[in-house]
């Protein structure tokens, strides 16, 4: 049957090795990508002025040490999410030892110390603050890269550090880790060549440049093409592991987004405004239900469709992350990233959104969204509040929410028979053990 | 079509029950931001926003506002704002119903001169100016800044002032020592900083910096070439920048707000019904928003 050559097909490509090694860190990563993501909630959402919990609850009337609990829950995250990359080295590094049979806690530290060496740089003239945005989740891919060739190398030409086996004495240990001196230094020489190469390119202002010129690019009017393209562009870097561009992209268009702003409160009605598919408002009020790549409508379908329980439980726990907008916690979970499976939906979905939700605002079924939305509102709420509590805007939402989740649930059965036939993976490891 | 099964009731069941919810407090809040975006945006106000001079209270420009409205006939009103250390906010006078134009002082309990100071005192206006903005709803407004108020004011559009719906027309500084009282060729940490966030200022900013002169060199207290260093911080990143110099009868540093020149060129530029605004008003506010 063909789709059981798909399923074949998906099945090799997860058990490649650093496929396994990248899915392993993922799922490892996930309780503390939770955590960050509660706490991002706090911090962004509920204890901010502009943020969307805080706007609805007027916290900004009632609460006493709203300042100091955003700054408490902002830690927190910075410590989770925002370290993540570094993480993802470590853990990725561990894990590729250790398929490789060749156990290495070293290997590890190693990993994440040289990603951290690579990317450090204290913003000139206040050397107590460091750069932290190559450590967050957006850069999680080039972290797990990192760790996996660190790992690799490890195995190769270093040698075995297991300091939980039963019986190996204290020489042991200290032969083992004299061994390792060679593979750290090696790995630490490369990391700090490209260190230096990191920081000419910072100290020439290459960096400032580049930003200047995607600013421009997008500083210019936009067309509804963009749209699609923005759409495109950002679930398929995501899907591949790497989120920046999503940061860039949030600041664009504001000019048109105002000039929406001033034409509707001085006419008094959003129907006639100046840029009606501005992407700010298009791809923000339909692309994003839940997050990049409709992740709300993944959390729902599995929760609604999966047969594994432990999978359910894993979008139980995204959900409410999920519900503002906070993608990072199901797409761990369910191992989304580099996952053939869900591409499909994951890429599409937010394009079908677009052309439907335009469609209805340009046949004039609902008005455009015009009205500013505050930090961190829910996705399917975005269309309802921008366009001034419009209920029928609020009602397509929810049809075109359900819409995506039937669509998404036959990707979600097809990742979940993938994954039973990669078990064969698991068992190959449990009679490797026995071998030992 | 088959009934779902339990859980899948209970799925949705609980979704449906927190868009609800959610609707509709959402609902409640975006008619309401709403209706306040679209009061501000009809709102005829334009406040006279001024900051005196380290050292003054609320009460320095007094004697200006007096002679101010006995030259245009106006009564524009008058509200004086205090704001302590602790960051309580005082308020006194009234804006009369109707008068789109009041003078609005903000003071500071702590008035003490120097770079730290001018800091915190901007965050101090800032605190004021948010709290006068949900108040008044007003959607511009112009400031006036004697001597370190001038200072404050930079600081403030440099770093705090970020509105999308707010502008500030145009802003007169009043003997406001850009470099403190240090010789051009030394620049003060706060003039190097000032030029450092030039690009913070508004751009659709008119800027007019009045100094005055005893001799060739100094009002008194703040050297010439210190006022003129506005220059390196306005020119080139507002719209317009003017430097005027006056001379002669209280053109000593203090007694600047009541030299008639001084009051000629406010009432001019900065009060809203100058001679040259008229025309251009309507046009203007189209433009800015």
């Amino acid at each position: 049957m063909n789709t059981e050559r798909i399923v074949d097909r998906l099945v090799r490509f997860r058990q490649r090795p650093f496929i396994r090694v990248l899915h392993r860190t993922l799922i490892t990563l996930f309780p503390l990508i939770v955590v960050g993501a509660f706490a991002r909630i706090g911090y962004e959402n509920l204890f901010s002025g502009n943020g969307f919990l805080g706007s609805i609850l007027h916290v900004t009337d009632w609460l006493p040490f709203r300042q100091f609990l955003r700054a408490v829950f902002s830690d927190v995250q910075r410590v989770t999410v925002g370290w993540s990359a570094p993480f993802a080295a470590m853990v990725s590094a561990m894990i590729t030892t250790r398929i490789k049979r060749q156990e290495n806690i070293l290997a590890g530290i190693t990993a994440a110390a040289a990603y951290v060496l690579i990317f450090v740089h204290g913003i000139r003239g206040n050397s107590q603050v460091i750069e932290m945005r190559y450590y967050s989740v957006t850069w999680l891919i080039i972290g797990i890269i990192v760790g996996y060739l660190v790992g690799r190398y490890f195995a190769k030409y270093g040698q075995q550090v297991n300091f939980f086996e039963h019986g190996s004495t204290h020489e042991d240990v200290m032969a083992a880790v004299l061994k390792n001196m060679r593979p750290v230094l090696v790995v630490f020489i490369v990391a700090f060549i490209l260190h230096i190469g990191y920081a000419s390119y910072r100290q020439f202002n290459l960096d400032g440049m580049v930003s200047q010129w995607l600013d421009s690019l997008i500083d210019r009017n936009s067309n509804y093409f963009l749209n699609i393209l923005l759409s495109l562009i950002n679930t398929v870097l995501v899907w591949l592991g790497f989120a920046e561009p999503l940061t860039i992209t949030s600041q664009a268009y504001s000019n048109e987004v105002y000039a929406n702003l001033t034409y509707a409160l001085t006419h008094k009605t959003s129907w006639h405004i100046p840029y009606p598919f501005t992407p700010s408002s298009l791809y923000t009020g339909f692309a994003v239900f839940g997050g990049v790549g409709l992740s709300l409508a993944l959390v729902i379908g599995i929760l609604w469709a999966a047969r594994s329980k432990r999978k359910r439980t894993i979008a139980k726990i995204s959900i409410v992350p999920s519900f503002f907008n906070l993608w990072a916690p199901i797409l761990f979970g369910a191992q989304v990233f580099l996952n053939p499976a869900f591409l499909l939906p994951f890429v599409i979905l937010p394009i079908f959104n677009i052309l439907v939700g335009s469609f209805l605002i340009f046949i004039h079924a609902i008005p455009p969204m015009v009205y500013p939305v505050p930090n961190g509102t829910p996705g399917i709420l975005i269309p309802f509040i921008s366009t001034g509590g419009n209920w029928v805007a609020l009602l397509i939402t929810i049809v075109l929410l359900i819409i995506d989740i039937i669509l998404y649930i036959p990707f979600i059965k097809l990742a979940e028979r993938v994954d039973e036939r990669s078990v064969t993976d698991r068992e190959e490891e449990s009679t490797d053990e026995k071998a030992k | 079509m088959k009934r779902l099964s339990k859980p899948h009731r209970r799925l949705v069941g609980w979704l449906a029950l927190i868009i609800v919810i959610f609707a509709g407090l959402s609902y409640f809040w975006t008619t309401q931001n709403i209706h306040q975006l679209r009061t501000r945006q009809e709102s005829q106000m334009s406040p006279i926003i001024m900051i005196p001079g380290s050292s003054a209270t609320v009460n320095r420009f007094d004697g200006m506002i007096d002679m101010l409205n006995n030259m245009d006939h106006k009564r524009h009103s008058l509200l004086k704002v205090k704001v302590y250390n602790d960051g309580h906010i005082v308020y006194s006078g009234r804006i009369r119903q109707g008068d789109n134009e009041p003078f609005i002082v903000v003071g500071f309990q702590n008035n003490h001169d120097g770079y730290s100071n001018i800091k915190k005192q901007a965050k101090m206006f800032n605190k004021a100016f948010n709290q006068l903005k949900e108040r008044y709803d007003f959607n511009n407004f112009k400031g006036i800044g004697h001597s370190n108020g001038g200072l404050i004011y930079t600081y403030f559009l440099e770093h705090y002032f970020n509105e999308n719906q707010i502008t500030i027309k145009r802003l007169m500084t009043i003997g406001s020592p850009y470099n403190f009282s240090e010789p051009t060729s030394r620049r003060t940490e706060m003039l190097r900083d000032f030029i450092k966030y030039r690009k913070n200022l508004p751009s659709d900013l008119e800027v007019y910096s009045v100094a005055g002169a005893e001799n060739y060199v100094e009002d008194g207290i703040v050297p010439l070439s210190s006022v003129l260093a506005g220059k390196y911080v306005y020119q080139g990143a507002v719209k317009h920048y003017t430097q005027t110099t006056v001379t002669g009868k209280l053109a000593q540093h203090s007694s600047l707000p009541k030299n008639t020149e001084v009051l000629d060129l406010v009432e001019r530029y900065i009060v809203q019904n100058g001679r040259r605004r008229n025309p251009t008003q309507n046009q203007d506010q189209d433009n800015n928003q």
